[in-house]
């Protein structure tokens, strides 16, 4: 097999699962795959192709051909921002972290190879997400855009061809950028070279882009949809303009997609230039910045008084043991920061975005009164969306689903250790629950306190979801238990290949549908009052914690007995 | 005391990795456990530790089968695996503080020990710093320390002496003989035919699964006159 492609197989081999493990989730990774692709994929791809639809439809309508592509252009660019700002952890791991590297730098290959085959195995790792979406976005422009559409031209077979060259390059661009960013750092600055250091600032970094991208939508005044179309036609908004700018293959291919050849050419050219601009800059720096990487932070001091043994040399049981240990780990594993403790940061985002963009309308503002007031049905929507975020927002940050896999080498460590496997689940369950429950704790009360919503809805929402916390917790490490990912070469490819956190997430999905079709249907057609709903809701959500423990206590432990390294 | 009774053990149904394996370590018994890759050491070792199940037999460390009563077997083992990386984000005192959590270890006992045992591997002065700092002698050290703190009957070793430094093995095997001379048992595994010849009281010879050999080595040399320990080896694992 012809060296680079042997290079792309070793350094991808952490994102594919073992024989041993591939025979063990056939069925359920079949089912599962069905069920992922039934309330995940397939609703993601309808979103953001309905989003791109509307606006390719109004623009077709309303503006000129050049202008039609502007609401395709728009999703992609949202999708590359992502894309670079999760890129930059998962190019640090891969080109700097991962452990095939100590065997790789003695080989006679050439760094530019190394890089080539790792750039490939990176956009592998991102694609899966990315495809959906940008499969959405091209969708929704093509049924958008048609074939005779009233601003003139429409699809023709250069669409097609972009559409498919499109959905396979697309990360192509966001991630060199994230490749030569890292190697030109790397190579530069001096402060920089340490695994630990470099890890934590870019989880920082990559949180902190995400912010100052919300705060520069600057959306303070509200969302008016007429005029955001009007600034689409005219290529007004200011966001978009410096976007077009920065990712050149977005506007490219969005143009291509509108039937233009040469814009196909170019944007071919682009994704070639920038992996040629960053296999330059590999052969120039990266053997350089690689073995200049020191592991780790300097020696740290060593206890010298008293006060400093007590404090190291301090007694606890079985349970917090493993629970400490547990949050070090996270809190100290730049890729657990980004993926688990990141998402509690992230989706206040999208609220608070959520809540800038309905401001003229202003829809929440008549719910929210409602509430105060104890509308029963505003409050039953309420408890439903208690019950939903908390259930969803458990199975997202992956704490319970990755539990297991997290251990990855270390697994065997679980089985000599003379600790009873359930309370080493326990211990796993109590960071998921404390981390989980504690974010959603603190935004439920100061949102509802600031909303100045009745104190005694305050503590039922705070119950609820913690209850919901824990059996979503409980439910992922049974998950997690029947398969793990144990063989990884780097933290970041241990959730990246772990799909279990969307299997945790579809089955939630549908519980929470039929929570909510079921307590919705018992409302409307007045069987039973909101209050005796509220019970049923809390009381489901006790039941399934006490469930999903035995189902832990006893399948889960036996799973893990089973599993052999 | 270690009993190991026709113990067989397949992988995946398909590789056999022991076949009807019989041994034990007596109290105050020093073992080498000798073999050549792949002959079933490490998977040996896992059993007695609990990581592995057997397919058949009975495995008893310390009078408590590891099957039937894991959890009493493990807290009397003293084990260090055959890979020291282990949870490197924390750091060696905090490592150090969750094993003797796990095996309730008092605090003041288990102060006393990584004191002792730091001072003799002169790893005092890093324990503060995390693991991923270490090299690999450093880690192996750190393991060895944590292995002994609860003042195991038995310990199970798998390649202790890799990545150590000749001050550190030899501190490593003066404990091993100072453990048995307790009445304790020490049971490890080794390329190294001049250490068990060294060290070990008795010695368990293996290749792909089956015992060739269990007795001393000058037993051995008696039997085979005229050869080094190397040669008898050799021949008896058939490299020769």
């Amino acid at each position: 097999m012809n060296v680079f492609l042997q290079l792309i197989k070793i350094t991808g081999s952490s994102v594919e699962p073992s024989l041993d493990e591939k025979k063990r989730s056939k069925i359920f990774g079949v089912v599962m795959g069905i069920l992922v692709t039934l309330l995940i994929f397939i609703p993601v791809i309808t979103i953001v192709g309905f989003m791109v639809y509307a606006l390719t439809n109004g623009l077709a309508t309303l503006g000129s051909r050049d202008s039609v592509s502007a609401g395709l252009s728009l999703m992609l660019h949202i999708v590359a921002l992502f894309s670079v700002v999760f890129g930059f952890s998962v190019v640090m791991s891969v080109f700097y972290f991962s452990s095939d590297l100590e065997y790789l730098l003695p080989l006679p290959i050439s760094p530019m190879k190394i890089i080539g085959a790792k750039l490939a195995s990176t956009m592998i790792t991102e694609n899966v997400m990315e495809c959906l979406l940008v499969f959405g976005a091209l969708l929704g422009f093509m049924i958008g855009y048609g074939f005779d559409p009233p601003s003139g031209g429409g699809l023709n077979a250069v669409s097609f061809i972009a559409g498919i060259i499109g959905l396979l390059t697309f990360p192509v661009v966001p991630i060199c950028y994230c490749a030569a960013i890292c190697l030109v750092v790397m190579y530069f600055s001096r402060f920089f070279k340490n695994k630990d250091r470099v890890s934590r600032l870019t989880a920082f970094s990559s949180i902190a882009v995400l912010l100052v991208l919300v705060l520069a939508l600057n959306l303070s005044g509200g969302f008016d949809t007429n005029r955001f179309v009007e600034q689409l036609i005219n290529n007004d908004i200011g966001l978009v303009k410096v976007l077009d700018k920065v990712f050149i293959n977005v506007p490219l291919l969005s143009k291509a997609m509108a039937g233009s050849f040469v814009s196909l050419l170019l944007y071919i050219l682009v994704n070639a230039a920038s992996v040629a601009v960053v296999l330059f800059l590999a052969s120039k720096l990266y053997l350089k910045t690689v073995i200049a990487l020191g592991s780790c932070e300097g020696t740290a001091k060593a206890a010298e008084t008293e006060k400093d043994y007590e404090r190291l040399f301090k007694e606890s049981s079985q349970l917090m043991a493993y629970f400490k240990k547990e949050m070090k780990i996270l809190v100290r594993t730049p890729a657990y920061v980004t993926n688990c403790f990141g998402i509690n940061l992230i989706w206040p985002v999208f609220i608070y975005l959520f809540v800038v963009l309905q401001k003229r309308s202003n829809i929440l503002g008549s719910y929210i009164e409602k509430l105060r007031y104890g509308d029963s049905e505003v409050v039953l929507y309420a408890t439903l969306l208690v019950f939903g975020t908390s259930v969803i927002l458990t199975a997202l940050n992956c704490l319970a689903s990755s539990a297991i896999t997290r251990e990855g080498k270390h697994f065997e460590v679980m089985k000599y250790m003379p600790v009873p496997i359930m309370t080493q689940l326990n211990a796993k369950a109590l960071v998921s629950i404390v981390v989980s429950g504690a974010g959603l704790v603190v935004y439920i009360v100061t949102a509802f306190a600031i909303l100045g919503i009745d104190f005694r809805f305050i503590i039922f929402s705070v119950l609820l979801s913690l209850l919901s916390v824990i059996f979503s917790t409980y439910l992922g490490i049974y998950i997690d238990s029947m398969n793990p990912k144990l063989i990884w070469e780097d933290e970041v490819n241990a959730l990246r290949g772990n799909y279990h956190v969307f299997y945790n997430m579809a089955l939630e999905i549908i519980l929470t549908a039929v929570v909510c079709a079921a307590s919705i249907g018992l409302f409307k057609l007045d069987f039973l009052p909101v209050v005796i709903i509220q019970t049923l809701i809390l009381g489901l959500a006790g039941v399934l914690s006490l469930e999903f423990y035995n189902l832990c206590k006893k399948k889960g432990v036996e799973n893990i007995k089973k599993i052999e390294m | 005391m270690i009993e190991f009774k026709a113990v067989s053990k397949t992988y995946n149904g398909k590789v056999k990795a022991l076949d009807n394996m019989n041994f034990t370590v007596g109290d105050g018994e020093l073992v080498g456990f000798i073999g050549p890759n792949g002959s079933g050491k490490t998977t040996t070792i896992k059993l007695l530790s609990g990581v592995l199940t057997p397919d058949k037999g009975t495995i008893k460390v310390n009078g408590f089968d590891v099957g039937k009563e894991p959890l009493k077997a493990k807290a009397s083992i003293g084990y260090i695996a055959d890979n020291p990386d282990v949870f490197l984000r924390l750091k060696g005192i905090e490592f150090l503080n969750f094993i003797g959590d796990v095996y309730k270890t008092p605090a003041d006992e288990r102060r006393k020990t990584v004191e002792d045992l730091a001072e003799r591997f002169e790893l005092a002065g890093a324990l503060n710093s995390p693991i991923i700092s270490y090299s690999h002698g450093m880690r192996q050290k750190l393991m060895v320390i944590a292995a002994l703190m609860h003042k195991p009957k038995v310990w199970i070793l798998d390649e202790p002496m890799t990545g150590l430094d000749p001050k550190s093995s030899f501190e490593l095997k003066a404990l091993m003989r100072e453990h048995t001379k307790q009445g304790n048992s020490v049971f490890f595994s080794t390329h190294v035919l001049e250490v068990a010849e060294k060290l070990c009281d008795r010695v368990v010879i293996i290749k792909k699964g089956h015992k060739l050999y269990d007795g001393t080595l000058a037993e051995l040399e008696k039997r085979n006159k005229d050869k080094n320990l190397e040669d008898i080896f050799l021949e008896l694992t058939g490299k020769k």
